[in-house]
């Protein structure tokens, strides 16, 4: 269920044409006049400047056909996070086993059917049929590999044949799909690097484009990710920090070498994700022409247009019927029809453009609500005071050496139990606007403190055995 | 009297300065809000002449005397109600003395509850002789017969204002005279103003009211002076608040304290109130070996109860079938987290407080558990509780029964709104 509490559900439809507006004012320097204007050309007679400049508009023409165009790069998110169970107090103490078996595994087995391995398969297809001319990345969290590897091997397997068409990406995260870096850099570290294991164990490959819980980020953060040896990093294009630039370019964090960062087009994006069949969306219904012309209008002002979104809005979110998979069906035909555009994977796009711009982000961002802050997963005190005490445990969890221990403490730094204590669509007893496996954010506090408080016993015990 | 003000013969049974359970201050704070707006007039069984409400005329029933010679009721004018003495010939049961002590009792209810029913509905069914009614307003079945008499014999509007119904108080396959009241009495009504949501879903299943009639106005809550008393000790207390009759879960709670104190050796149970399962409920908890677990305060007078309120850590109200429940917005006001019964009617105003089934007591004592442990759940509770709480307030109520008086009448009502702005 997590996936399908619809937190980013923003209704803002009309930031599609702000966003048109502002990408269409944007100045474009063509990469391929500078190179004809500064081509050298020899000759000095009138007949000889005539053929010069044939020459130069044949050698702009050549140089423009080299130009990388437009990109479109698609990211995908892949995660499950470990539910909880009514975990009631008089259990403290005496019952470890914290999750909701049925509940997860009942999701899971949805979600793969609807979603997962279909739209793999298409992607397939699609990578086929378009002779590796489509590309997409995927995030899977290590929660959600682990549980495809309990559950649904099925669904490794058809990521596995992705991997080898050599038209797919795998980004880097923690391992936990966790809020780490906000509260322990150590464990921030450790999780990626867990989570960069499990991807080469998987698939075969070294991810160099990170990507945080959530699309959380800062300059900070960047930083530090930039430290690991990433080359890019993927976050959200907040307006806030954009302040009227466009999006769709390669940016730099500030004071950083070497180092890329992609913003997410939540316009473009959103149309796909949250819009697609939203009828009272004044776009409605999408179409392929529909949304490759809005593509195709930045083809003068845009590097790369980058539509992240979570997997399961193919088949999950939107379901089946509403025409997702026809629509991703078509795309790759359409956005190709035009001779500037290309799929491209964000390691690909990095290498194909340089940094156009800074991208200056001091305070924390994420692609959740229409806030895109830290807000759905830290602002009340059941918040604060679950996340104070599950990373208080981290020295004495690390200090007992106890791997199964280290375990369940990972699981338990997942975002989604903090996101379903936000009180932010609930105080005014809106049910509709509260998506989570549990009836209301106190019962989800509450069965996570009674977790938190037998985990904790555990820890302290197992301390005091090493 | 300005005629385009409603007259409103509002029929109450309890009504400050005497109170036994909720009915007394939701009927108060309707009247109060409804005041400015109406000619209201409210008859109750016992007034006192010293208390007095701003443009709300009082009668209580104790102020008649009975004129032995003449056999008529008399209200002199010497307590001060009208300019003139109200006399009427009557021909009720009770007479003498015997109709008097009926209305003085201090126990409003007790074991003659049926004549006292009986002689208010004798007496009240005289008051068009000498008021001007527009609206009968009765509240709760004690006044039913004294309303559908009235609305016989003057085919005034009714509208019958339900706190509780028997089949809360005796169960739901509760069938007899009270019931019978009851259904006779929504029958006949104009308009039937049950407390919540959860009321209305009662009348409409156990009485076959037709439900287009029904319209729920929800209680509020008189602002009161919020204090806490900081307490040294290391004792968690829950607090529990009403009648100990079956209606109020005495049963759950028992189930609810003994897994609780099963795991929390510091929580203790304040349980204030008495009613008819008080002694057995004593017994039990003394049977399950938790007597200095509980603390029994007897019945508690307003002031009291402010004081618990202000003295304990969390509310607990494991009603089985509860109309309302205005302890719990007492409660709420007085920053308590709170843990109801879904049974309730208060939980449909109060978002941030958590809810089970009354007899899931495995539940309650785990949230009871929770708000006690976590201080960031209370907290977070507190804080959004007190902005639910901000916006409970009789005016809305009023608002609504008016709406409801608009509806029943022709008459032009002053919408309450416009009416606020010129206050």
């Amino acid at each position: 269920m997590k996936r399908d509490h619809g937190k980013k559900k923003n209704t803002a439809s009309l930031q599609k044409h702000a966003s048109l507006t502002r990408n269409g004012s944007g100045q474009e320097p063509s990469r391929s006049n500078k190179a004809a204007a500064t081509s050298p050309v020899a000759g000095t007679t009138g007949e000889r400047a005539a053929v010069k400049a044939k020459v130069r508009q044949q050698k702009a023409k050549a140089q423009k056909s080299k130009s990388p165009g437009t990109s479109i790069c698609f990211y995908f998110q892949v995660h499950q996070p470990f539910r909880l169970r009514n975990y009631l107090f008089h259990e403290i103490g005496s019952n470890h086993f914290y999750e909701n078996y049925n509940m997860n595994l009942e999701i899971l087995n949805k979600v793969a059917d609807k979603c997962y391995l279909p739209t793999n398969a298409k992607i397939l297809e699609l990578i086929t049929r378009h002779k590796g001319n489509f590309k997409v990345a995927y995030s899977i969290s290590g929660c959600a590999l682990e549980q495809f590897e309990l559950y649904r091997p099925d669904v490794i397997r058809s990521f596995q044949a992705l991997a080898a068409s050599g038209c797919v990406e795998f980004l880097s995260e923690t391992y936990y799909h966790s809020l780490s870096f906000i509260y322990s850099k150590d464990e921030f570290v450790r999780q990626a690097e867990m989570h960069r294991d499990k991807i080469k164990t998987l698939f075969d490959v070294e991810p160099t484009v990170f990507r945080f819980t959530e699309l959380i980020f800062n300059n900070d953060l960047a930083k530090q990710v930039a430290s690991m040896g990433c080359r890019a990093m993927i976050c959200e294009g907040a307006d806030k920090w954009l302040d009227g630039r466009s999006p769709n370019h390669v940016f730099r964090s500030p004071g950083i070498e070497n180092f890329s960062l992609l913003l997410k087009n939540y316009s473009l994006s959103d149309d796909i994700a949250f819009r697609f069949s939203k009828h009272d969306w004044e776009m409605w219904p999408l179409t392929v022409e529909k949304f490759t012309k809005w593509l195709h209008d930045h083809a003068d002002n845009a590097e790369t247009i980058n539509l992240f979104m979570d997997y399961e809005t193919f088949g999950e979110h939107q379901w089946k019927e509403t025409g997702i998979f026809d629509f991703l069906d078509y795309l790759p035909e359409y956005v190709l029809e035009h001779p500037d555009f290309a799929f491209r994977t964000p390691s690909e796009v990095v290498a194909t453009y340089a940094a156009r711009d800074e991208y200056d982000v001091p305070e924390f961002t994420s692609w959740a609500d229409e806030d895109r802050d830290l807000s759905a997963w830290t602002e009340n005190e059941m918040q604060k005071e679950a996340l104070q005490l599950i990373y208080s445990m981290e020295q004495t969890v690390k200090e007992s050496g106890n791997a199964d221990l280290l375990k369940v403490w990972g699981k338990l730094q997942t975002s989604d139990h903090f996101y379903y204590m936000s009180t932010k669509f609930w105080a005014d007893g809106d049910v509709h606007r509260y998506f989570s496996p549990f009836p209301s954010p106190y019962d989800a506090c509450v069965y996570y403190m009674n977790v938190l408080a037998d985990f904790n016993l555990s820890v302290k015990e197992a301390s005091v055995k090493s | 009297m300005p005629n385009n003000k409603i007259n409103v013969l509002m029929l109450c049974w309890e009504f400050p300065p005497w109170l036994t359970g909720g009915l007394g201050p939701a009927c108060y704070g309707l009247a109060k809000a409804l005041a400015p707006f109406t000619e209201l007039t409210v008859v109750v069984p016992k007034s006192d002449p010293h208390f007095k409400m701003k443009d709300v005329t009082i009668i209580g029933l104790n102020q008649f005397e009975f004129d032995e010679e003449t056999e008529e009721l008399v209200l002199p004018d010497s307590k001060g109600l009208f300019d003139t003495e109200i006399r009427f010939g009557y021909n009720g049961e009770a007479v003498g003395q015997e109709l008097h002590d009926l209305f003085s009792d201090p126990d409003s209810y007790g074991t003659e509850i049926m004549k006292k029913v009986q002689a208010y509905a004798d007496v009240v069914k005289h008051f068009d002789e000498f008021i001007d009614i527009s609206v009968i307003h009765a509240h709760d079945w004690l006044t039913f017969p004294a309303a559908s008499a009235l609305k016989e014999k003057t085919d005034k509007p009714l509208l019958v204002h339900i706190h509780s119904l028997e089949t809360d108080r005796s169960g739901p396959e509760a069938r007899n005279a009270i019931y019978d009241t009851e259904l006779a009495a929504m029958t006949a009504a104009d308009r039937v103003l049950p407390v919540s949501s959860f009321t209305r879903n009662t009348i409409i299943q156990y009485y076959g009211i037709e439900a287009e009639k029904i319209c729920p106005v929800y209680n509020a809550i008189e602002s009161e002076e919020v204090f806490k008393t900081e307490r040294n000790d290391q004792e968690k207390r829950v607090l529990f608040l009403g009648r100990i009759t079956r209606q109020k879960g005495p049963k759950f709670l028992l189930e609810t304290m003994t897994k609780l104190c099963a795991v929390m050796p510091e929580v203790k149970f304040y349980i204030a109130g008495t009613g008819d399962q008080e002694e057995l409920l004593i017994e039990a908890v003394k049977k399950a070996g938790l007597e200095d677990r509980a603390v029994f305060t007897g019945y508690v007078q307003q002031e009291e109860v402010l004081k618990l309120l202000a003295s304990c850590d969390a509310y607990f109200m494991p009603s089985v079938s509860e109309p309302f429940g205005l302890s719990a917005l007492e409660a709420a006001q007085f920053h308590l987290p709170c843990v109801l019964s879904k049974q309730s009617g208060v939980s449909e105003v109060l978002h941030n407080v958590l809810k089970a089934d009354c007899w899931d007591t495995d539940k309650m004592a785990n949230y009871l558990y929770a708000v006690l442990k976590y201080d960031g759940l209370r907290k977070t509770m507190i804080r959004l509780t007190a902005n639910d709480v901000k916006n409970i307030h009789w005016d809305n109520a009023a608002r609504e029964v008016l709406k409801s008086y608009k509806h029943v009448l022709t008459a032009e009502v002053p919408e309450l709104e416009e009416k606020s702005k010129e206050l």
